[in-house]
């Protein structure tokens, strides 16, 4: 009887009406750690095994009643793992078996204990359920590897581009190129930079979607308003810039400045909402008398200064930052 | 053909003939040097082109270029995980052969994007197997073929595999086991 439940239930447990362990299966045996012998008999299935459920559980004979009965156990040397068993009762024996399994901690069981594939049964569906562990875990790494890799070439492509994906408009890097462009081939040029005004305002009441129709708005006016020669970026958030080449004259630009802000001022209709901002415009000009030492970044500094004093001028206007002037005639 | 063969291809490339060959059969190939993703599909002809580049810039023959891939693809370090994975099919090397039935199926649960060419085994004797693939990917069966041997290898059973008979729906492998235990084998540690 013993050799067959050896083959198919390697794991099973006999025990008899006093609760002592009097066969083992030869995998169990190596989870207990004992060599499979007859001197088993003195050995108390409750000195080995904890009983979790049922609840209200005694002894092992008071499942005698309960053929059948499902338990929850634990080794009391590895309370971590856990298993699961049915319980037998052979009236005309009086003896229990038991079939432990480990269920979904199988894994952490057959590495503290070193079980083999030959110590499960043939039809155990443990092999393949380890395979599928495995397997399933290489392929989870290889795609998400990819996944990292595609994210790593979306960021170096958005960092490459040139555009701001909202508006279309140029972005920094954009600015950046145009500006060293001008400056390296020494051409006269004036940098318009503005700031919405109210704009949080409209984020806040209406939500993001109006904020970026807004934003929209602004960009249609600013291609109206320029010529084509004329670079336009969105720096981020409601902050533009404007890079007009060879335009330095200040009357003109005052003009055009004043005529981006009434475009920008005409209201924009979200969702049955009037969306009104405006914008502090600052300029500053480069004329080709002016020292050729000048940078890039001290310009951008000059021009954010012009838009702080337009916005002190009460917002909704031109500021010009002061002129600089040629150090020696 | 699932990005995964053509890295794998790659892989067996850069470690046996160098960095050099590689760029070669990638070349012939027509892809980038290093812009094969195993998760992604290609098509076959790339598969095709990177052996036939190899074989060009080897000047190895087909058959053995095809069957050192095989036996790469199960030899540690970078056969590591398919080795391992293969292992599960059985404790012995007569349980394994029997498992290589259920490879597509098996494959099917981790990569469904792998398509493999459908393999039957027979146990004609205790001592003989054949086994019977489907002719749909060129130079499969010459690949399993290396890579049987490898694994008989790493259960420590001596066997003679040979290429047997061929039509044109399906090629057959057949295996003929000589000494189950063999030699000691390697190791196989069911938790990893």
């Amino acid at each position: 009887m013993s050799d067959v439940l050896s083959k198919f239930c390697p794991f099973f447990i006999q025990i008899d009406h006093a609760g002592r362990i009097v066969t083992l299966g030869p995998s169990m045996a190596k989870v207990l750690g004992v060599i499979t012998d007859n001197n088993f008999a003195e050995c108390n299935f409750l000195d080995h095994f904890q009983i979790t459920r049922p609840a209200n559980f005694s002894s092992i004979s008071s499942l005698a009643q309960n053929d059948g009965a499902k338990l929850s156990l634990c080794l009391r040397a590895h309370s971590d793992i856990r298993m699961k068993a049915t319980l037998s009762h052979d009236v005309q024996s009086d003896m229990f078996f038991l079939s432990p399994s480990f269920g979904i901690g199988v894994q952490a069981a057959i590495g503290r204990f070193g079980l083999t594939m030959t110590d499960f049964a043939t039809t155990d569906m443990v092999p393949e359920l380890l395979y599928l562990i495995e397997a399933n875990q290489a392929a989870m790494q290889a795609s998400k590897r990819l996944t990292i890799r595609l994210q790593g070439a979306k960021a170096a492509a958005e960092e490459q581009a040139h555009s701001d994906t909202l508006t279309g408009l140029g972005n920094r890097r954009a600015l950046d190129v145009a500006l060293d462009h001008l400056i390296t081939h020494r051409q006269k040029f004036s940098i318009i930079q503005m700031d919405l005004d109210r704009f949080k305002a409209v984020n806040d009441t209406y939500g993001h979607a109006a904020g970026d129709a807004v934003l929209t708005h602004v960009a249609k006016v600013m291609r109206r308003e320029t010529r084509q020669c004329d670079i336009l970026v969105r720096l981020g958030g409601d902050e533009f810039l404007i890079l007009l080449p060879d335009l330095t004259d200040d009357h003109r630009l005052t003009q055009l400045g004043q005529a981006i802000i009434s475009g920008i001022e005409a209201p924009v209709m979200f969702d049955g909402h009037m969306c009104h901002v405006s914008a502090s415009l600052g300029v500053v000009i480069r004329s080709d008398n002016m020292l050729s030492d000048v940078d890039s970044d001290d310009l951008l500094v000059q021009v954010d200064h012009a838009v702080y004093a337009a916005k002190n001028a009460g917002r909704g206007c031109v500021r010009f930052a002061p002129v600089m002037m040629p150090m020696d005639g | 053909m699932l990005g995964v063969v053509n890295k794998a291809i790659e892989h067996f490339i850069r470690a046996t003939y160098g960095d050099r060959v590689w760029s070669d059969a990638a070349e012939h190939a027509l892809v980038s040097d290093h812009d094969i993703e195993p998760m992604l599909m290609y098509s076959d002809e790339i598969t095709y082109h990177l052996i036939d580049g190899l074989i060009q810039a080897t000047g190895k023959p087909r058959q053995d270029v095809l069957d050192d891939l095989g036996t790469f693809l199960v030899t540690p370090p970078h056969g590591r995980m398919v080795r391992r994975l293969l292992r599960f099919g059985g404790a012995t090397f007569d349980d394994f052969l029997i498992s290589m039935g259920d490879l597509n199926d098996r494959v099917a649960l981790a990569l469904p994007d792998l398509d493999l060419p459908a393999i039957t085994v027979d146990l004609c004797a205790t001592d003989r197997a054949v086994i019977t693939v489907e002719n749909r990917i060129h130079g499969f069966i010459n690949v399993l073929q290396g890579l049987l041997r490898a694994m008989a290898d790493d259960y420590g059973t001596l066997v003679f595999i040979d290429i047997g008979e061929c039509n044109e729906k399906t090629s057959q492998i057949v295996v003929i086991l000589i000494e189950q235990n063999f030699a000691q084998g390697a190791e196989f540690n069911l938790a990893g």
